[in-house]
């Protein structure tokens, strides 16, 4: 009997030893977005249960760090396996080319499946021009605006929740907020190149012409910005988020300030208990000349240099696959980036959440920057080509004049015409560089 | 006999691959990549020679960060100077009680990171939240831009580092002070000297050496400054306090342009070496090393 249970033990240990040395661990870089790491951590324990020769190392990296953290891993020629990121055009000589699997996994042809699953059109593009599926985008956010609703009731404002608000209608309410006492502030936003943006596009404006000429300085784009600055000038925004370094988020937070700029990311923090004791709700974006909401979507990428390719592609393929978008989207109240989930629409599982989404999609839906149909110009913006290298990597120009204009030592017109010089200087450097 | 030759270096080696390892080689690496344009998207690098230190001289921005750098180390150096002699005094004045208890209260700000003096500050110093700005509202004052304004951010960032590098120092003056032979302090008071005469002709003469120390460190950690600006202000408002490690880490991980920044931290490193020499040679004409 003991004879037995030895030699019993014995294979247990080399079959366990065997399997272990079969497993491979595949290393997934991954920046938390909202309170999000618990969804993917049991995302990936189903994965691994569904594979159990394959290990997903989660290297889980705060956002503020992430970008350095990537760069040097990559620098240093020790990328990990997959990473989640903001966008392909910084990683697309080093993304790892996943269309050679997708048949073998979806038993879609590589054409049908980006032509499904891309909800965006940043996919299709990288397919049309290089023949390669670099990043498959994972969920979306929208720009949203956020609003206190016991300080919109105290200053007897009804927010507006099909037809948007007009920019003079907006105005005049954040008057009200102020002026009757509801709030110190009556809007806080976030200070992002990519949040004001989003009245650039409101008011008409782009930032690059289809020439590659930087035309952010052109009469919209200084509305746009003079309209900004005038809120700071009626004190109707707090300065200290712009020309200072305090989260914009803190103001709301706090009740200090009614309206909350920002995207639907924030939807699950808002959502869990105690972030705020406050009701609060979402509103359309208010509109200019155009009614515009920004989206983007979060990409999940593999790496050249893996040793494991047809793993990567797999894992990829598969947390982007419909039912798991669907997962991730219904626990995190997030859009998902795939046309075919568009279409259909989720059912977020939650009252409150579906009316939330409902007001967010609609305003989408209306706007021009909708989800697959972005505007040419929004696109060469901030999504493909040159033009959108030198926004991504210089944008912090656009900011530093932007707080010149708030701070008063540029107006909005020589704020915007130094951003245009510096982007046509960048963009020629690029060209002669790239000859 | 051969191997006691050969001792010194054994003991030697663990410190000097350290150095080899983390310092020397990076450094070799770091000069390299200066050499190189690297794409922003991570793709082959093009080797083009000194290019990118011309381009840093094409543009005044590094430059200007590099002069603010200078401009923030010459009044944040003789205020840490000031702080911590006048509380190394104190500290070491008979009439003062509760000595140990004082020591350990001014040397904490020297044991906190960067990124904790930055936040800690923000809460005294933000323009709606912060404690002074509420006293202020309190008291029915007007609240002050202390990070809104250029000058104010760039002053109050001179304080807060001399805040939280002041008790390292102090304790080094205390040090100092301490090894000043007691019998020159009783000589000068036979002589009828005063307090303030036994401290410019005595005790300050005798604090060179130290002096000369606090001045070498706290001008290397000033023109190092980096955390503290970086999560208090975020380089800003505009560029008012972005120093230039700063510029260097946005040229890095913002821009993504690896070899320009190299390049950057290449001429800071030639600054800082320069500034080094200049101050052991002072130094040693102080007899400091002698």
């Amino acid at each position: 009997m003991k004879r037995v249970f030895v030699i019993l033990s014995v294979l247990l240990v080399a079959v366990m030893f065997v399997a272990f040395s079969q497993q491979i661990t595949l290393t997934f870089a991954y920046f938390t977005d909202g309170p999000d790491l618990p969804v993917i951590q049991s995302l990936i324990a189903q994965y691994e249960q569904l594979h159990p020769d394959v290990k997903i190392n989660l290297l889980n990296i705060p956002y503020s760090d992430y970008a350095q953290k990537l760069s040097t891993m990559i620098q240093g020629g020790t990328p990990p396996d997959i990473a989640r990121a903001g966008d392909i055009i910084p990683y697309q000589d080093v993304a790892l080319n996943i269309a050679p699997y997708i048949t073998s996994f979806t038993g879609e042809s590589v054409e049908e499946w980006v032509k499904n699953h891309s909800g965006f059109t940043s996919m299709e593009y990288w397919y049309d021009t290089r023949h390669e599926v670099l990043g498959i985008p994972w969920d979306a956010g929208a720009h949203a605006l956020f609003y206190n609703k016991d300080e919109f009731a105290k200053a007897d404002i009804t927010a507006p929740s099909t037809t948007p608000w007009t920019w003079a209608q907006w105005e005049s309410a954040m008057e009200k907020i102020v002026n009757s006492g509801a709030a110190k502030y009556a809007l806080t936003y976030e200070k992002t190149s990519y949040r004001w943006s989003n009245l650039l596009y409101q008011a008409g404006g782009q930032i690059w012409n289809e020439n590659g000429q930087c035309v952010i300085n052109n009469p919209e784009g200084v509305r746009a910005l003079s309209f900004f600055v005038s809120l700071f000038r009626k004190n109707l925004i707090p300065e200290s988020v712009w020309v200072g370094n305090t989260p914009a988020f803190s103001y709301f937070q706090n009740g200090l300030a009614s309206m909350f700029y920002s995207g639907t990311w924030m939807i699950p923090e808002l959502m869990q208990k105690g972030t705020v004791n406050f009701k609060w709700g979402v509103m359309p974006l208010p509109m200019d000349k155009v009614n515009a909401v920004m989206t983007g979507p979060k990409v999940i990428l593999g790496f050249k240099s893996t040793k494991y390719p047809k793993q990567v592609a797999e894992f990829m393929l598969w947390l982007t696959s419909k039912p798991i978008l669907t997962q991730w989207c219904q626990k995190l109240g997030a859009i998902p980036a795939n046309h075919q989930l568009l279409q259909e629409g989720i059912d977020y599982g939650n009252p409150e959440l579906n009316s939330v989404m409902q007001i967010i999609l609609t305003d989408l839906n209306k706007g021009t920057q909708v989800q697959g149909n972005w505007p040419a110009n929004f696109e060469r913006d901030w999504i493909v080509g040159n033009t959108a290298v030198i926004t991504q990597t210089y944008y912090p120009r656009l900011v530093q004049d932007i707080v010149n204009a708030i701070s008063g030592t540029m107006t909005p017109q020589q704020a915007l015409n130094d951003v245009a010089s510096y982007f046509n200087q960048q963009m020629a450097n690029l060209k002669t560089s790239s000859k | 006999m051969k191997l006691r030759k050969f001792i010194p270096y054994i003991f030697l080696a663990p410190a000097f691959s350290i150095f080899l390892i983390f310092i020397i080689y990076p450094g070799v690496l770091g000069f390299i990549v200066s050499m190189y344009r690297t794409p922003y998207s991570f793709g082959q690098s093009v080797f083009v020679g000194f290019n990118n230190y011309l381009s840093i001289f094409e543009t005044t921005s590094f430059l200007d960060a590099l002069l603010r750098t200078f401009l923030f180390s010459l009044l944040v150096v003789p205020t840490i100077y000031c702080f911590s002699l006048g509380l190394a005094l104190l500290m070491t004045s008979p009439s003062v009680k509760a000595k140990s208890v004082l020591r350990v209260f001014f040397f904490l700000p020297s044991v906190l990171s960067g990124v904790i003096t930055a936040l800690i500050w923000d809460w005294m110093l933000n323009y709606d939240f912060g404690f002074l700005n509420n006293l202020f509202t309190v008291l029915g004052l007007r609240n002050l831009p202390f990070l809104l304004n250029p000058t104010y951010a760039f002053l109050s960032l001179v304080l807060i580092m001399s805040w939280a590098a002041s008790g390292f120092f102090m304790v080094i003056f205390i040090a100092g002070i301490q090894s000043i032979p007691q019998e020159l302090y009783e000589a000068a008071e036979i002589d009828g000297a005063s307090t303030f005469e036994k401290f410019t002709f005595i005790t300050l003469p005798m604090l060179k050496p130290t002096s000369i120390l606090v001045i070498i460190l706290s001008t290397i950690q000033s023109m190092q400054l980096f955390d503290i600006p970086f999560v208090l202000t975020g380089g800003g408002p505009g560029e008012s306090t972005t120093f230039a490690v700063e510029k260097v880490y946005n040229t890095a991980f913002i821009n993504l342009n690896m070899g320009l920044a190299s390049a950057m931290s290449f001429i800071l490193f030639l600054v800082f070496l320069t500034i080094g020499i200049l101050q052991f040679k002072v130094s040693r004409e102080g007899q400091f090393l002698a």
